[in-house]
């Protein structure tokens, strides 16, 4: 398969339950190495990276069950990826936690930043992930499930969340589930079945192409995009 | 200003201080070597803190630092001729190069269980190998014969023997304990700690924000071995004899871990409060004969049922026992 991500492009990456996404994903982070191909990133290859120096190119991400440090403050969780992860140098110490503090404010856990991780809820969980994430300041952004689990008005707030990061020139790639979700951010689609992209498009398009229906969810309506104030 | 000079490890060295006027008041050779056995398990299970309560790694072959840096420091001192002080540092280096050596399997296991078989069978393979090496270490029989300390001058007090004494290797033990306790005051709240208990929490996520974990883990290994090792020079020019049963098996290991979790595990004074308590507590029920095994088990089970986070963090302010 070949899957290419633009520059400042917001790609969602669909496909029902053992397509492949979370593998794709895992092999793109360097968690996974594969068996043949290569994976290149900015003209580079990068197929013999170990995540964290793929990090520290420009590559972030998310995990689909959260892992959080339930040892360390929130503040800290954040900090940590502002410190290690960041690209082109590492920053000081305090630049780190000033960075980190901004990113907080911006995922709306500010309140929280004395609290320690394994105080969170679900909800906050998820922001925390996305916001360790965000502090690495990467070019390129892999969401896994990021609103998997959470109430309908958290993952309208999470959406808003990452429009905000999109708008702030990150490319993003998304797995999700939530279709309300990805199809109402998405600018391109990508289906994949048994390990090979079925489709690819519009949100519309893919919606509309009877292949994906018929192997996805077996229903049109399912795939539809939101509505306006979704 | 008092608060912040306590937050700022202001707290250790009043309480460092205070342990060092115990010898002014009160020199008996027995309650001093109590003390000096004390610090000692404080620092042994300090350096064993670090690598599995703040990093996550559960070794459980610690004891071979221990012992090597005990047998490397006497037999560099019998047979070469070594200063007992270089020996200090000889011991540690040679039990970092060994927790350098044992730190490489590990890397690629990640569950508890795995990491303690590898590390308690790289122990084992120490012990063995002092007990069969019969012509240099003379195995069980003990190695007998090991130098003390030699004389060292000290400004203000002029030239300090250790020669049947037993105070001057307790300020020795406690400058040991304190170096070490600062180092791993500044380690813990550096970046460098930060990313140790990363690693402890979720391996997966600490790599996906750019730590090194093999880098990480390595380090983390040869530091903690070295410090095993200098404790273990330590207490072989303290007590003058060695066997491999007494440094390298596995009952040294239990009592490191039993001190770490009645203290507090991936606590700063955890180690410290619980090497204090079984060294006191077993010596002064002496008196109870095996008695004392019977409670001693009792009591380590209840800490564990009641206490599980460690007497510390239970019991002293929070900015002190982290």
């Amino acid at each position: 398969m070949r899957l290419l991500l633009s520059r400042g492009e917001l790609l969602g990456l669909i496909g029902p339950n053992g397509a492949g996404k979370t593998t794709l994903f895992n092999v793109i982070a360097g968690v996974y190495r594969p068996d043949e191909g290569n994976v290149v990133f900015q003209g580079r290859d990068i197929t013999r990276l170990r995540p964290h120096a793929r990090c520290r190119l420009g590559l972030a991400r998310t995990f689909q069950l959260t892992k959080p440090f339930l040892g360390l403050g929130v503040l800290e969780n954040v900090t940590l990826g502002a410190y290690y992860g960041a690209k082109g140098g590492r920053p000081g110490l305090g630049e780190a936690r000033d960075r980190a503090e901004d990113v907080l404010r911006r995922v709306g856990l500010g309140g929280k930043r004395d609290h320690l991780a394994s105080t969170l809820t679900v909800g906050e969980r998820k922001r925390l992930e996305l916001a360790r994430a965000v502090a690495t300041q990467p070019s390129v952004l892999l969401l896994d499930e990021v609103v998997a689990g959470l109430s309908s008005a958290e993952v309208g707030e999470m959406m808003e969340i990452i429009r905000s990061i999109w708008a702030s020139g990150v490319t993003i790639l998304m797995v999700e589930h939530v279709m309300r979700a990805v199809m109402g951010i998405s600018q391109r689609i990508v289906v994949l079945h048994q390990g090979q992209v079925l489709a690819g498009g519009t949100p519309a398009t893919v919606a509309s192409n009877p292949d994906v229906v018929s192997a996805y969810l077996g229903s049109a309506s399912a795939l539809a995009a939101p509505t306006a104030g979704a | 200003m008092l608060r912040r000079a306590l937050d700022g490890g202001g707290v250790y060295l009043v309480l460092a201080g205070l342990l060092a006027l115990v010898p002014l008041v009160n020199s008996d050779a027995y309650f001093v070597h109590i003390l000096t056995l004390s610090l000692m398990h404080s620092a042994l299970a300090s350096s064993w803190n670090l690598i599995c309560g703040y990093t996550g790694l559960f070794s459980f072959g610690h004891q071979a630092f221990f012992g090597l840096g005990a047998y490397v420091s006497s037999l560099m001192a019998m047979k070469a001729g070594l200063s007992p002080w270089l020996g200090l540092v000889v011991g540690g280096g040679v039990a970092a190069a060994a927790g350098f050596v044992i730190a490489l399997p590990c890397l690629r296991l990640r569950a508890p269980p795995y990491i303690a078989i590898a590390t308690l069978g790289f122990a084992e393979i120490c012990r063995f190998t002092a007990m069969n090496l019969v012509g240099l270490t003379r195995g069980e029989l003990g190695l007998w014969g090991i130098p003390e300390m030699t004389p060292v001058p000290v400004p203000g007090v002029g030239q300090v023997s250790f020669t049947g004494q037993r105070v001057p290797y307790f300020y020795l033990m406690l400058a040991i304990y304190v170096a070490m306790m600062a180092l791993l005051y500044w380690l813990v709240r550096s970046p460098l700690g930060l990313a140790l208990k990363s690693v402890r929490d979720s391996e997966d996520a600490a790599e996906s924000l750019g730590v090194d974990i093999v880098r990480t883990k390595i380090l983390i290994f040869v530091l903690s071995s070295f410090l095993a090792g200098v404790v273990g020079a330590f207490y072989a020019h303290y007590v003058l004899i060695l066997t491999p049963s007494s440094v390298l098996s596995v009952g040294v290991m239990i009592e490191i871990v039993a001190m770490t979790l009645i203290g507090g595990l991936g606590t700063f004074l955890g180690p410290t409060v619980g090497a204090f308590g079984i060294t006191l507590l077993l010596e002064y029920m002496r008196v109870l004969g095996d008695y004392r095994l019977l409670i001693y088990g009792a009591l380590l089970i209840a800490i564990i049922l009641f206490i599980p986070e460690g007497i510390a963090k239970r019991l002293l302010p929070r900015r002190v026992a982290l």
